[in-house]
């Protein structure tokens, strides 16, 4: 029996989705905040829905980012009380490659359709990346990264079956050409299962430990402090 | 029962397991302080991010030093509030999944609870009631404690909280972050009698604080002597950090004897932070002991922010029976006065 537990409050979407052979058990709601209060009840929800006690679970996934900083630490360190706790692998997905599979699956997109998600990352910066979904999986084209809008047409040439994610109210449209564009759309958890169960059953697992959220934003641009005096009278 | 404590409510990540029979079995702390150095101050989205690295090691570290496993856990207390959000939501998350994960109760901890309990962790507790003066780099504070979770606010600071106030004096200064320490550790050198520096807010009744007009105080003091340079002379620096640290403390005093009179105790508690100032504990002492009170504090380690005093708190309160639903709380702004009283407020004292 292969049973997976999934994850997602990396966006506004706070869901939570359980593969048990073949059946799932999910629950999602649309959120500005309040994701902390919400996460767990719906964890217990689908669980006990299943009749599954989480120690029966093989491997808990999440999106490990990009996305909102403390959705994405919520998320994970959920992830690390449960996989800490009842001692079990986990699977992180790129938040960008479960919007992919999401796109294709909302617009019934042909087989290997290039998908281009991206969330707005602010100060005029977006959090992008390339992805060739399909009925059962996705693949990297351009790896998730932080650029500026005008970045993007400079590195995909290709005709974008679709454009997702808040990062297209920056008018990507402009430089790329995208059949079909949805700002709105947000991952969630049963496209992270499907995800999650091919890394599973291909051993694609990790310890908890091991995990590192990608925020893709590195150098946070606070002003490090000048001292009056290059060496402090203290320490003379 | 034993209780695994988390805190994360700023720049230190602390854990610890306490058992209500044992006592204190283990606590680690990681500090960040050399993270927030160079900003010169704390800068909460690096906060968050280093909580998430440091948790869960942190956890493993502290069981291992209280030898004991998950099982053998009764109930997990994480600091909830008051505190920076991100940072708070850091240890909450993992703290009430993970008792989640055990099947076993959560409990969400204020923080200034933890500071004001704290001095029970040490082998000679003081008793209920008592006042206690909350002072670190986020409150000022004077509190009637009848017993916990039965809090009266007597006083606090109108704007800058004490450690903050030592920060900002530093940073006039060029002394380095935090600068609490620093103060006090130049002031052994300084002259007391060269500056006199007001003593806010004592020359009329009442018992609220405000250090704002100190930082301006010393703003002005380190213009009028510095001439030409960035900075006075050293030893003027020393002298004005000493002048600084003595208007603080025999603000604090004044209010403290205060606060005694005012409500007929004898006790008094200090706790936070600068509760770890050796002058203020001398000087309290002295002051006390000559109106037949007696002070109380906890050990250098657990002045500061740490995990014992959460899971000291969370231990009494899960004792007593309350415990979280399953949403992971989080309160940035939480007045301490609003806390449930534990058990009956005429049983006699536990």
């Amino acid at each position: 029996m292969t049973t997976i537990l999934a994850l997602d409050t990396s966006m506004e979407a706070c869901s939570a989705g359980l593969w048990v052979d073949g059946r799932i058990f999910a629950r999602k709601e649309t959120l500005q905040r309040g994701h902390s209060q919400k996460i767990l009840p719906m964890i217990a929800q689908i669980l006990g829905q299943a009749g599954i006690v989480l120690s029966e679970v093989n491997a808990v996934a999440f999106t490990s980012g990009p996305g909102s900083f403390t959705g994405l630490r919520i998320g994970f360190g959920v992830v690390q009380g449960l996989a800490f706790g009842a001692n079990l692998p986990v699977i992180p997905v790129s938040t960008l490659e479960v919007m992919a599979l999401s796109a294709f699956h909302k617009y019934n997109l042909p087989e290997d359709a290039l998908i281009l998600p991206a969330l707005d990352a602010r100060m005029n910066e977006v959090y992008w990346g390339v992805y060739r979904a399909g009925e059962k999986n996705t693949t990297v084209i351009q790896p998730d990264r932080i650029s500026t809008p005008e970045v993007i047409p400079t590195l995909v040439r290709e005709s974008i079956a679709a454009g997702i994610g808040s990062g297209w109210s920056y008018n990507l449209g402009q430089g790329i050409s995208a059949n079909l564009v949805d700002v709105s759309l947000e991952p969630n958890a049963e496209d992270l299962l499907v995800l999650a169960l091919n890394r599973y059953q291909a051993g694609d697992i990790v310890a908890v430990d091991t995990v590192e959220l990608s925020y893709l934003r590195e150098n946070i641009s606070w002003k490090k402090r000048q001292k009056l005096r290059p060496e402090s009278p203290e320490k003379t | 029962m034993r209780v695994l404590g988390i805190e994360t409510s700023c720049d230190e990540t602390g854990v610890a397991v306490y058992d209500s029979q044992a006592g204190l079995l283990a606590h680690t702390l990681y500090s960040q302080v050399a993270v927030h150095a160079d900003y010169g101050g704390v800068v909460p989205e690096l906060a968050s991010r280093d909580h998430v690295r440091k948790l869960l090691p942190l956890i493993r570290q502290t069981l291992a030093d209280a030898n004991c496993t998950g099982e053998q856990i009764d109930g997990i207390a994480y600091t909830a509030g008051p505190g920076l959000v991100g940072a708070l939501m850091v240890g909450g998350a993992v703290g009430r999944s993970l008792a989640y994960a055990w099947n076993i109760p959560a409990i969400g901890v204020h923080h200034m609870e933890g500071h004001l309990l704290a001095p029970m962790l040490e082998t000679e507790p003081p008793d209920f009631p008592f006042v206690a003066l909350l002072v670190s780099g986020g409150h000022t504070q004077l509190v009637a404690v009848a017993g916990i979770g039965r809090y009266e606010i007597l006083g606090e600071s109108l704007d800058d909280a004490a450690g903050e106030a030592f920060d900002k004096a530093a940073k006039m200064l060029d002394l380095d972050y935090p600068g609490g320490p620093e103060i006090a550790r130049l002031a052994e050198r300084g002259d007391p009698d060269r500056f006199r520096f007001p003593r806010p807010m004592t020359d009329r009744p009442g018992l609220d604080f405000s250090f704002s007009g100190l930082k301006t105080f010393t703003l002005n003091t380190v213009a009028e002597h510095r001439g030409d340079a960035v900075l006075p002379d050293e030893q003027t620096v020393a002298d004005i950090a000493c002048a600084f640290q003595e208007a603080v403390v025999d603000t604090l005093v004044i209010k403290c004897r205060r606060a005694l009179d005012q409500t007929g105790m004898k006790t008094l508690v200090i706790a936070g932070g600068v509760s770890a100032n050796r002058r203020l504990r001398n000087k309290l002492e002295a002051a006390l002991a000559r109106q037949g009170a007696r002070v109380y504090y906890a050990r250098n380690e657990f002045c500061t922010d740490n995990g014992a005093m959460i899971a000291y708190a969370g231990c009494q309160r899960l004792l007593a029976g309350q415990h979280d639903d399953l949403a992971i709380r989080a309160i940035p702004r939480w007045p301490m006065d609003t806390l449930p009283p534990l058990g009956n407020p005429d049983a006699p004292k536990q």
